[in-house]
């Protein structure tokens, strides 16, 4: 088992690199140099020389590349051209946004994808299924955008029930200010014991999740149906038919667990999903996440916060899957013996 | 009873003419002809889209901005006036070129990389796969996202960003495929008989991996098609006056709520387009490969 963990880690640390390595020869292609960017136009000849040797661009490529790879390992992104901060505090000032908003929706997903993935799979060929079944190949097809946008049209524009757009009312944050405690919003406003900036803050948060939730949800879904089928074929599931046990213990304590693993890398796989989708629903929904910021660096053409937040996000999505992967250990008891 | 007699009766029966069997599968695959059906509908809108389109698309008329859906004006106008009928139908040919070329390039990257790396093995494969694996490290849409940024945006960077995220899957795909039958008998007699390791790659060790790529390939058009929208969306990928249906969405952002029109025909317009391939695309699998159970 340690062995096993231990190989995981290495290959983590292995792919880290890799993914370093392609940030970094990211940085090289960038349009327009680095000297010029800090040396504005038509610098002298020693200017540019000495940036450069400033820079460290005068070394060989790969002393250049072993100092980005360090700076990088410990969180020195650089500053950003745009708020003139730390590329880390940006991050750490918008993380937890983002952690919300993402942590919600998987939450969703996981408690409606595996009952509805599993309902669809005991009634599969049934009416039930099929309904299940197209709106999940109708859900892939739609663009998230258009799903928060539709999301928008109904709930703001034409009901008036929820807020268009960002993370709380401007005039409830300045008459209701709460400490920022852990950074999401929901449990620093219920410390505070704010009602009033409690509920602004969740009725913010409700179409953002329930566009990544939708967007999402039909991966889960269509996965635990399929994985689902396969199990209930198996002849173990028959025998427990043929005993007359209670169907839902042979649903969710027999079946549902023998496809725990693969659902769990699934699972795993989707948080990377959400990670990109939270970038397109924290655009639309003006979100003040790590998603809308690494955006606007990149429309803006503020690399090191470009670069910064790309790192970041790819370094914790390697992590979140290691975790999935060691959470393995826990559903399966064999893995731990062996 | 002469012979003819007996023959001519069966021989009706078993006969089974074109139409027969184009019936049979289609009643067998209604899915996959549904989509093939919208398929064809949109690339034709695509084609014929100067002779459909009432206006030019990018004709700019202020007097006629924000004109709701009416017979002057199908899908009704944007801020700047222009018809958004005629930019949806130019849009088909936009995102039904992003889908070509991206997966063609992804395709054209991919297998040689896989068919070299499965081919020699070893130290070779070593390297090229746990290069490509790299690409396949980053969460989905965050790699377009960064390459598009190095390159400098605009939809020609966009699909070529899209093509380095996906190849990796066509590497590991024609990797496995050369391996399995690397050690096969009639690789060997090829090569005992002097044909060259290219030839060998090209024409005994690739046509095994055609199906899988063909139905990723299928798959990959669609997501390449969304992918990109949502980059335009986020304004990355095309860029004004481009007729492509993300920014559209992109540009209706300050409006929709009241003119939905803006927003929900260029929605509607991906929506349809990846539906009609992805129907497609479920359907090759479920006809190439049987043995794997149907996604839909």
């Amino acid at each position: 088992m340690t062995r096993y963990i231990l190989q995981r880690v290495i290959l983590l640390i292995g792919t880290l690199i890799g993914v370093l390595t392609v940030t970094f020869f990211l940085t090289r292609i960038l349009p327009g140099s680095p000297e010029a960017m800090i040396l504005g136009r038509r610098p002298t000849a020693e200017q540019v020389e000495a940036v450069r040797r400033d820079l460290g661009l005068d070394q060989p490529l790969i002393i250049q590349f072993a100092r980005f790879a360090g700076e990088m390992a410990q969180g020195k992104f650089g500053k950003s051209f745009l708020t003139n901060q730390p590329v880390l505090r940006d991050i750490g000032d918008r993380l937890m946004a983002t952690v919300e908003l993402t942590t919600l929706a998987m939450l969703a997903i996981i408690l409606l994808g595996i009952p509805i993935g599993v309902l669809s799979a005991v009634k599969a060929n049934k009416p039930i299924d099929h309904v299940v079944r197209s709106l999940s190949v109708m859900g892939v097809a739609l663009p998230s955008f258009m799903l928060g946008m539709m999301l928008q049209m109904l709930f703001y524009g034409y009901l008036g029930w929820l807020p268009l757009q960002g993370r709380m009312t401007s005039t409830v944050l300045l008459d209701h200010p709460f400490p920022h405690v852990t950074g999401l919003y929901l449990v620093d406003t219920l410390i505070a014991g704010d009602r009033v900036a409690f509920w602004d803050s969740a009725a913010h948060l409700v179409l953002p999740m329930l566009t990544l939730t939708l967007a999402l949800l039909p991966i889960v879904a269509r996965t635990t149906r399929n994985l689902m089928v396969e199990v209930l074929s198996e002849e173990y599931i028959r025998t427990n038919f043929a005993y007359g046990l209670p169907r839902r213990q042979i649903y969710f304590r027999y079946a549902l667990k023998a496809t725990l693993i693969p659902l769990l890398t699934v699972i795993g796989l989707t948080y990377g999903y959400m990670l990109g989708g939270a970038i397109v629903a924290e655009y639309v929904f003006d979100w003040p996440g790590i998603g809308s910021y690494v955006v606007r660096a990149i429309i803006q053409s503020d690399y090191p916060a470009a670069i910064g937040v790309t790192l970041f996000i790819a370094a914790a999505y390697l992590v979140i899957n290691l975790i999935v992967d060691l959470l393995y250990f826990v559903v399966d008891p064999r893995l731990r013996t062996s | 009873m002469t012979v003819e007699a007996l023959q001519t009766p069966v021989q009706a029966e078993r006969r089974v003419t074109f139409g027969m069997r184009v019936a049979h599968f289609a009643r067998n695959n209604v899915l996959f002809v549904i989509g093939s059906v919208m398929f064809i509908t949109i690339v034709l809108l695509a084609i014929l889209a100067p002779w459909i389109a009432p206006y030019d698309p990018t004709e700019i008329m202020f007097l006629d901005k924000l004109k709701v859906p009416s017979a002057d004006h199908l899908m009704g106008t944007n801020e700047l006036g222009q018809d958004i009928f005629s930019q949806v139908l130019y849009g088909a040919r936009v995102s039904l070129m992003v889908g070509v070329v991206v997966t063609t390039l992804s395709i054209v990257i991919g297998v040689p990389i896989g068919l070299v790396a499965g081919y020699y093995g070893g130290k070779v494969d070593t390297i090229f796969m746990r290069l490509s694996d790299v690409f396949l490290a980053f969460p989905p849409l965050l790699l377009p996202i960064a390459i598009t940024a190095a390159l400098g945006v605009g939809i020609y960077n966009a699909m070529i960003a899209l093509a380095i995220s996906y190849f990796p899957w066509y590497s590991r795909i024609v990797r496995g495929a050369v391996i399995r039958v690397k050690n096969e008998l009639y690789i060997s007699a090829a090569r005992s008989m002097g044909v060259s390791s290219g030839r060998i790659m090209l024409r005994h060790a690739l046509p095994n991996s055609t199906t899988p790529i063909i139905v990723q390939g299928s798959m990959d058009f669609g997501y390449a098609i969304l992918a990109c929208a949502s980059l335009s969306f986020i304004g990355i990928g095309a860029q004004p006056p481009t007729p492509e249906w993300g920014l559209m969405a992109a540009e209706s952002r300050e409006r929709f709520i009241d003119a939905w029109w803006t927003a929900m025909f260029p929605g509607l317009a991906i929506f349809v387009t990846v539906l009609a391939v992805n129907l497609i695309g479920d359907g090759i699998r479920d006809i190439l490969d049987p043995k794997q159970t149907s996604n839909h």
